[in-house]
């Protein structure tokens, strides 16, 4: 398995260069002709019904081609999750509605010659607004007499979870096994807290953008920057009830996602112009739009309760999440499973289990997916919880987690349970090298000689922390990806993949199995990815499925090919397929010593006899999600006096399978482990007393930079996983969820005060001190 | 109004609004290479040179420019003969998403321009305008480094 | 709306004379909306004013040298360049200038508490001509419309000691407040003290109070401990901290450089 000549090289990302070049690959890089760009007017007031509105004197406007509103757009209900039909999403939103569930949300649009006049029509709109009240706390949204945001036709089209949209409530999950109550009696101690992670935004660089225009036929070509092109097409048409097959959408380069273009956000809106006018239309949205009126990562409040024997067993344990989904549902029960789903199996011995959330409405931005996906928000109570008990019981967390976590053959009773949009799925882990991970970090960081060394300089107080996560690989039995490949005449070969490269080298990954199988150089496989017209379906860039289920697509139809190859070169050869061996871009026939080359193979194929291309194509569906591990060691400098924490050191192993690009398996990495620390630290959105964000800026609201940076290692620990592709498990998500809490436990190691709050800003931590007394 | 820029060595008469800003003087213009992130100063996407000296070209106004000369990214190098900088954040795995990569290789030439072998804290203060979401900035740091040594040993 | 260039001083007294004039240098910190609604924009870059240089003992800065000029110019360890390292960013100090900053004190300018704590001078043209101080500028700013801040001067070195630090969440975020500390000494013992604080309720504060408390003794006979017990601060609630989380923290930074220049004497 080491004569590998394309898997675990530092093959270069197959767009590097162009990108580093400035070529024009990203969706506000195309120029439309005569474009109409549109302008969205939002809701100033959190929660209000439109009583009137007036249109006319923005129609009038010189250069204003189009307005919308309520009153002209289709009354269909969806949802802007991109997730597989039927989304289980519930079905909660129109494109404009006569109400207003957010500040922010869309109450009209304008289109026309420039954006300015746009702008300017849009704030012509005169609107009368009857205000309601307004809901922000998310303990008082199932309550009696709370404000309701949806009270029309809104439900789900499967039942992935509990709606009832009467209570506020987008979703419910609860699940148990064993008797917890039981379990609580027969421990020696119980341990109780509740922990909060916040709203936050993905930042991605590049803003959502989209541009509509028509091809010679008449149909419509969306250019977007989008993870799910092939939902975002499905979502469009039946909204619009424009047929698909007449709808091409076309994801170039895209500048970041982490979530965020896990979503039909401006798909629709610029198609329907498109579509009424007959005229290209686009819009580009501002930061601000992207902070108030994207999506954000789900606000979660967890109180996790554990009874513990003194030899260390946890007998007991009993979540309670409630989480914010803001205005609208979009991914609010995918990510509220998930809060359990991905998070309670790490420690699949405790016997009596009981899980109960809940995802409910308010008058907020609204959440979404979001790199981790739950797993984050569940796994910063769990961690800090495990090194509070492991605290108490005077035992290291490092072994504590190596005795309990789930190893290699184990399962746990959650896989049956809570499923992804479907009931759960049976499996067992296939490859887990946490343990290894925990020792690798541990040994880097410091860990036997730092912890609990309580460590200070003046003011400053030196402390290490760890955590644990793991996620997934794809969603069983629903993410499917499709993967479709020809030869040339001379030995290189076109794959042709729905996957969705938002930056993070899948059409790299994905070129280097496809070489790998066939036996080439990478440098000879030419991709193209995420075009409906040209490629096959994939589901799109989320639930860290790229790798594993496209990579299968691809290995699959790969493999299909190199037969094809065999084939014809045991026509040429005139000897039996079975003697015949696959080389590196040859066929030898090892009994007589001949061999052609793949150009050999293809010049006849095209041109000799029976004439035919040779290609392929193959999808992929996987009846298990295998689990990424990580751990994250963490050191942190706490100032007692001003409350700020400077992480110095973040140390994070990681099992990803067996690696396939080492490079870019790292950058994955250390990419989700600087968002983990930025949105831990100082990441934050700040509302006014009437849900309006006070801070839609990256002056206002901050994110890390490189002179913020503590010192970041990723140690890659390859394990094999025999479902993946070469052995490959996910990369992309995991790593996001351990630096939060690996800060947190590093903060209690320096000044023993617990956060239970993110994100843990100084006046926080300050706060914390004072109260505890350090000093 | 109207007037002529100086951009990666040629002279283009171009039209702009007398508040437009450099930012979208250029891309209105096809240079799609300089992006636009955030319109605040903050990010980056949109450095480019002004005389050598990088710059935010959300908040510069088109018309003070004046004389000065500009360089996008494609003023350094292409994809056909790409500069030191540009295949040492190939190689280093630097880009993921791509987008800050113009705005980081030019923060990158600025900062060899005045000082050929950075430390690690220097190369820090230097990328300090320009923000990047996916690496973590590990790898773009590295191929900082990795261009300081391959543009020594062009000279 | 028109742009100008004028190339001398005495064009751009002309030019100030207009009424909806306004100036601009780097032009970092000037709205969209405020250029549009200007009759005439005046931009000083063509103005012999792009220099840093040591005249005598004074420290004289042309109106438009950028920040990255300052830092670049003055000694590395100068008060002025430990607050402009922790300025914006730098893009964003390569196209900052020294005027604008002064004239407009954006919000990630930490030029008030030095200038203040250097005596620094401003010479201005335009409806008021001559020398004036930077802290009559800011007390008294309404009276500096329609006028242009050619240069900022102050005295360089002396037996003077300066610290500067400030708050914020992040290393380019704009601070949330500044302190400065300034002793001018006479041998061991202090003989004019400046102690100011930016990013408060006033536009800064100057702890005369404890400075004339500083005066003719030694650093050495002052009790650190109990020194700005009584210093009342009020701060807004900012997105960097509450208002008396902000008044803590200035506390603590303004021990902290106490701590830091007795300990260096």
């Amino acid at each position: 398995m080491t004569d590998y000549i394309n898997i675990g090289k530092n093959k270069e990302k197959v767009d590097a260069l162009a990108l580093a070049a400035g070529e024009p690959l990203f969706a506000d890089d195309f120029a439309l002709k005569d474009p109409l760009h549109i302008a969205f007017l939002y809701s100033p007031h959190a929660h209000a019904k439109i009583k009137s509105i007036d249109t006319v004197e923005a129609e009038s406007m010189p250069g204003v081609a189009l307005v919308l509103t309520y009153k002209n757009t289709p009354r269909v209900l969806y949802t802007s999750a991109g997730q597989s039909h039927p989304e289980p999403s519930p079905y909660d939103m129109y494109m404009f509605d006569e109400k207003v569930r957010f500040v922010g949300d869309r109450v009209a649009l304008v289109a026309a010659e420039s954006e300015e006049i746009a702008k300017e029509a849009v704030k012509k709109i005169k609107v009368e607004y009857e205000m309601l009240p307004a809901l922000f706390d998310i303990e008082e949204a199932e309550k009696d007499g709370a404000p309701v945001l949806h009270d029309g036709e809104e439900h789900v089209m499967i039942p992935s979870a509990i709606y009832r949209p009467e209570k506020n409530l987008a979703a419910r999950i609860a699940f148990l096994y064993g008797d917890s109550q039981k379990g609580f009696e027969e421990a020696d101690f119980v341990q109780e807290a509740t922990y909060y992670t916040h709203i936050a935004s993905h930042c991605a660089l590049e803003t959502h953008v989209t541009k509509a225009t028509f091809d010679h036929y008449g149909r419509l070509v969306l250019i977007t920057s989008t993870q799910v092109p092939f939902h975002a097409r499905r979502i469009v048409s039946n909204i619009l009830g424009i047929p698909l097959g007449k709808i091409r959408v076309i994801k170039p380069r895209i500048g970041g996602g982490f979530g965020s273009k896990q979503e039909v956000l401006l798909e629709p809106y610029v198609a329907l112009v498109a579509w009424r006018t007959k005229r290209p239309a686009q819009i580009v949205t501002s930061r601000e739009e992207y902070f108030v009126s994207g999506r954000t990562r789900h606000a979660m409040r967890s109180r996790i309760k554990m009874g513990v024997k003194n030899d260390g067993t946890i007998v007991a344990m009993e979540i309670d999440d409630l989480m914010n989904a803001g205005a609208y549902g979009p991914h609010g029960p995918t990510v509220l499973a998930n809060t359990g789903a991905k998070v309670l199996p790490l420690f699949n011995k405790i016997e009596n289990v009981s899980f109960y959330a809940d995802c409910v409405y308010t008058n907020l931005p609204v959440g979404g997916a979001y790199r981790g996906y739950g797993a984050t928000q569940g796994f910063f109570g769990l961690n800090q919880h495990i090194d509070h008990i492991t605290r108490l019981l005077g035992i290291d967390m490092a072994e504590f987690v190596k005795k309990w976590h789930i190893k290699t053959g184990e399962t746990s009773e959650v896989f049956k349970a809570i499923g992804e949009g479907k009931t759960g799925h049976e499996q067992v882990v296939t490859s887990c090298k946490l343990s290894e991970c925990i020792d690798e970090a541990a040994r880097v960081i410091g860990w036997k000689e730092k912890r609990g060394a309580k460590r200070k300089e003046g003011d400053k107080c030196y402390g290490v922390g760890m955590a644990v996560a793991t996620q997934g690989s794809g969603i069983p039995l629903i993410d499917m990806g499709g993967a479709h490949i020809k030869m040339n005449e001379d030995g290189s070969f076109n794959l042709y993949v729905g996957a969705t490269d938002i930056g993070t080298g899948s059409d790299t990954v994905l070129a280097q199995i496809a070489a790998e199988t066939l036996k080439v150089p990478s440098e000879k496989i030419i991709v193209l990815s995420s075009d409906t017209d040209l490629t096959p379906y994939d589901v799109g860039a989320y639930a860290s499925s790229t790798t594993y289920v496209s990579g299968n697509a691809v290995k699959r139809c790969a493999q299909k090919v190199a037969e094809r190859i065999m084939e014809v070169a045991s026509e040429m050869l005139e000897c039996p397929r079975e003697e015949l061996t696959l080389g590196v871009e040859e066929v030898s026939h090892v009994k007589s010593g001949r061999s052609l080359s793949f150009k050999d193979v293809a010049y006849y194929a095209f041109y000799a006899k029976n004439q035919f291309q040779i290609e392929e194509s193959a999808s992929f569906v996987s009846p298990v999600s295998p689990f990424p591990f990580c751990a994250t060691f963490a050191e942190v400098e706490v100032d007692i006096k001003t409350g700020i924490v400077r992480p110095l050191k973040v140390v994070t192993a990681m099992d990803c399978g067996n690696v396939l690009n080492p490079k870019l398996a790292e950058g994955q990495v250390e990419g989700a482990v600087l968002n983990g620390v930025s949105f831990s630290l100082c990441e934050e959105y700040l509302f006014d007393e009437k849900g309006k964000m006070k801070n839609p800026s990256f002056w206002d609201y901050k994110v890390y930079k490189t002179t913020d940076l503590p010192e970041i290692v990723t140690i890659l620990v390859p394990s094999f996983e025999e479902y993946g592709p070469y052995g490959a498990k996910s990369v992309g998500e995991v790593a996001i969820n351990t630096p939060g809490p690996a800060i947190a436990n590093a903060i209690y190691d320096a000044v023993g005060i617990r956060m239970y709050d993110l994100p843990m800003t100084p006046e926080r931590v300050l706060k914390a001190i004072k109260e505890k007394g350090v000093g | 109004m109207k007037a002529s820029f100086n951009i990666n060595g040629k002279v283009h008469e171009l039209e702009f609004a007398p508040h437009a800003r450099l930012l979208d003087l250029l891309r209105d213009n096809g240079f799609t290479e300089v992006k636009c992130g955030c319109r605040e100063g903050f990010c980056g996407a949109c450095s480019v040179l002004l005389d050598g000296e990088l710059v935010n070209s959300c908040m510069v106004y088109a018309a003070s420019v004046g004389e000065r000369k500009i360089t996008t990214v494609k003023g350094i190098g292409s994809i056909h003969e790409p500069h030191p900088i540009q295949e040492a954040f190939v190689e280093a795995g630097a880009v993921q998403c791509g987008f800050c990569t113009p705005g980081m290789v030019l923060a990158t030439y600025a900062l060899l321009q005045r000082n050929p072998d950075p430390t690690d804290e220097e190369i820090k203060e230097a990328l300090d305008g320009n923000f990047c979401r996916c690496t973590g900035y590990v790898k773009i740091i590295d191929a900082v480094k990795l261009a300081a040594r391959k543009v020594k040993e062009n000279d | 709306m028109e742009w100008y260039f004028p190339k001398s001083l005495e064009e751009l007294a002309e030019l100030l004379k207009e009424e909806g004039v306004f100036i601009h240098a780097g032009g970092t910190a000037i709205k969209e909306e405020r250029i549009k609604s200007a009759k005439r924009v005046i931009d000083i870059s063509s103005l012999p004013l792009n220099y840093v240089k040591k005249d005598g003992d004074i420290w004289r800065i042309g109106a438009t040298a950028t920040l990255s000029r300052v830092m670049d110019s003055l000694e590395s360890d100068h008060l002025l360049v430990k607050a402009l390292k922790c300025t914006a960013t730098t893009p964003l100090r390569n196209r900052i200038t020294v005027g604008g900053s002064v004239f407009l004190s954006p919000l990630w300018s930490n030029f008030m508490g030095p200038l203040l704590a250097l005596d620094a001078k401003l010479n201005v043209v335009g409806k008021l001509n001559g020398t004036y101080s930077y802290e009559e500028f800011l007390s008294n700013k309404a009276k500096f419309q329609g006028c242009a801040v050619t240069e900022v001067n102050f005295q360089a070195g002396g037996s003077t000691c300066f610290f500067f630090d400030r708050f914020a969440r992040t290393a380019n975020d704009y601070s949330a407040l500044t302190v400065t500390l300034g002793f001018s000494m006479k041998g061991d013992v202090v003989d004019e003290a400046k102690i100011v604080v930016t990013g408060c309720k006033k536009v800064y504060e100057r702890l005369n109070a404890v400075e004339a408390g500083f005066k003719g003794k030694s650093l050495k006979a002052i009790d650190p401990d109990r020194l700005f017990d009584d210093v009342k601060l009020e701060f807004a609630d900012k997105p960097a901290g509450s208002g008396p989380y902000l008044a803590e923290v200035a506390r603590v930074l303004l021990m902290r450089g106490f701590d830091a220049l007795a300990s260096a004497r």
